[in-house]
């Protein structure tokens, strides 16, 4: 964003990051040094609005690490349902279904249309696994994208973007967005100004987080070339269903968690993959992600709320 | 390539009992068949039978170096023997995309020691793999296991294990407990 107030920095660019945690304590980032203030609730001022990201939900998984998927999805909607003011619509980054069945996309679909709201979906390679379910996916989901997928739209002043990058895995499975991807967002942005809030989702990260288990995106920094103009970049994904947060320049990164199982912090394993926690404690791993937007001073205010 | 056509039998063994013995036994018969030759040829010879017997002993030593090699590689083997039991908490991490009973992402595994790649009849494999002509066993699952893609270049799968003991784990587990 660009924040004039800040003595010094009225020329420049300065990023003001917020994250909500649940708890209510609100953590500023202006300049690269963050600081923390409590907050009484995210209340929308004029002209603000807020959505909700729910991710990783692998409809149809039914193993150790969570024996029935649908159920935590439905409690993540539930919370949806609770959430005091009404989001504007939802964002599905990704791994809807577990193995790309179609029976498993009627599940998810119908247990997320339970909260009345508009969806954008954003692939995981989870819902697409070989051409047949690329062309299934998109006969499904794809209406109104471009060719492969990725589409945008506007909502408050916000731009908002939903890229593909599961379709051409590289090593490790890192994902790609591939030239006429990437051709496309270069395009997309073009022309308009970089006081725009943008908000990128997609599944698979956009930043390096663990290259050796495939988190990460192979061509994100020629995507994260294009938004480096831009005063304030939200980018927002799934896949590796844990919290990690990053502030790079006026970008910042937040992965969430998923609505199904959780998975191992880098290092901390041998490999990603489901991991079992202690029975009863699933849902404090499991999550859904509120965002609210304000438009003056713009900011993104991104909260993280457990399934317990 | 020569270290590795060595190695393979002994790692093939390494999952058996039988194991080293009969190989080594051979090469102490081929050694004592060398050394029995020569008391006979040693007097009276000319440059060309010392020639021989320097090749000979050559030879021998040749012969028991591969003998304390192989043994030494199949302690080296041994050593990385699979714990089943590890073996299974370490395969949750597979259970994102497959299953011992049910085809997932992957095929499923139940069986899977000993079956060709890409032959059940169920699942939609990769040509890849469909062309790779694996059968899995210790050798070939380990290097699977390392880089899939590097086995089969376009295969479905990217999930590997870094670790060599990780790796025979997984596989002790598919061996013993997924037949």
């Amino acid at each position: 964003m660009i924040d004039e107030r800040d003595g010094g920095l009225d020329r420049r660019q300065t990023l003001k990051c917020m994250l909500w945690a649940g708890t209510g304590v609100v953590w500023t980032v202006a300049g690269g040094v963050p600081s923390s203030r409590l907050i009484g609730s995210a209340k929308a001022a004029e002209g603000s609005f807020s959505f909700v990201q729910i991710s990783d939900s692998h409809i149809g998984f039914e193993k150790p690490a969570n024996p029935d998927a649908r159920a935590t999805l439905s409690a993540a909607v539930d919370k949806v349902l609770a959430m005091p003011d009404k989001p504007a619509f939802l964002i599905h980054t990704g791994d809807i279904s577990h193995t790309a069945k179609p029976g498993e996309f009627d599940d998810a679909l119908q247990l997320i249309g339970r909260a009345k709201l508009d969806v954008h979906y954003a692939p995981g390679e989870h819902d697409i696994l070989d051409p047949k379910t690329r062309d299934a996916y998109l006969e499904r989901f794809g209406k109104g994208a471009t060719g492969g997928g990725w589409y945008a739209f506007d909502q408050g002043g916000v731009h908002f973007v939903s890229l593909n990058n599961v379709v051409d895995l590289k090593k490790n499975g890192l994902g790609s967005l591939g030239p006429e991807q990437l051709e496309w967002l270069e395009g997309d942005l073009k022309g308009r100004t970089d006081s725009t809030p943008i908000v990128i989702f997609s599944h698979i990260p956009l930043w390096m987080i663990a290259p050796e288990w495939g988190w990460g995106t192979e061509d994100s920094a020629q995507a994260l070339g294009y938004l480096s103009r831009f005063g304030s970049v939200t980018v927002l994904n799934g896949h590796i269903h844990q919290l990690m947060q990053k502030v790079e320049g006026n970008v910042t990164f937040h992965t969430a968690r998923s609505t199904a199982f959780p998975q191992p912090a880098p290092g901390t394993a041998p490999a990603p993959g489901p991991k079992l926690v202690p029975a009863g404690e699933l849902r404090k791993w499991l999550g859904v992600r509120e965002v609210v937007y304000s438009p003056s001073p713009a900011t993104l205010a991104v909260t993280d709320t457990d399934l317990t | 390539m020569g270290l590795l056509r060595l190695l393979q039998p002994l790692s093939r063994e390494a999952g058996r009992e039988a194991g080293l013995p009969p190989r080594l036994s051979r090469e102490r018969e081929e050694s004592s068949r060398l050394s029995a030759k020569k008391p006979g040829e040693a007097a009276g010879e000319g440059p060309y039978e010392a020639f021989l017997r320097r090749q000979e002993k050559y030879a021998a030593a040749v012969v028991l170096a591969c003998a304390i090699s192989a043994a030494l590689a199949k302690t080296a083997w041994a050593g990385s023997a699979g714990d089943a039991a590890r073996g299974e908490t370490l395969y949750e991490a597979c259970q994102d995309c497959h299953s011992l009973d049910k085809n997932d992402v992957g095929p499923r595994h139940r069986g899977v020691f000993g079956r060709k790649a890409a032959s059940l009849p169920d699942y939609d494999y990769s040509d890849a793999l469909k062309s790779a002509n694996i059968v899995w066993n210790e050798e070939t699952l380990d290097k699977w296991l390392t880089d899939p893609q590097a086995v089969a270049p376009g295969a479905k799968m990217f999930f590997h294990l870094d670790s060599p003991q990780d790796r025979a784990d997984v596989i002790a587990y598919l061996k013993e407990r997924a037949k």
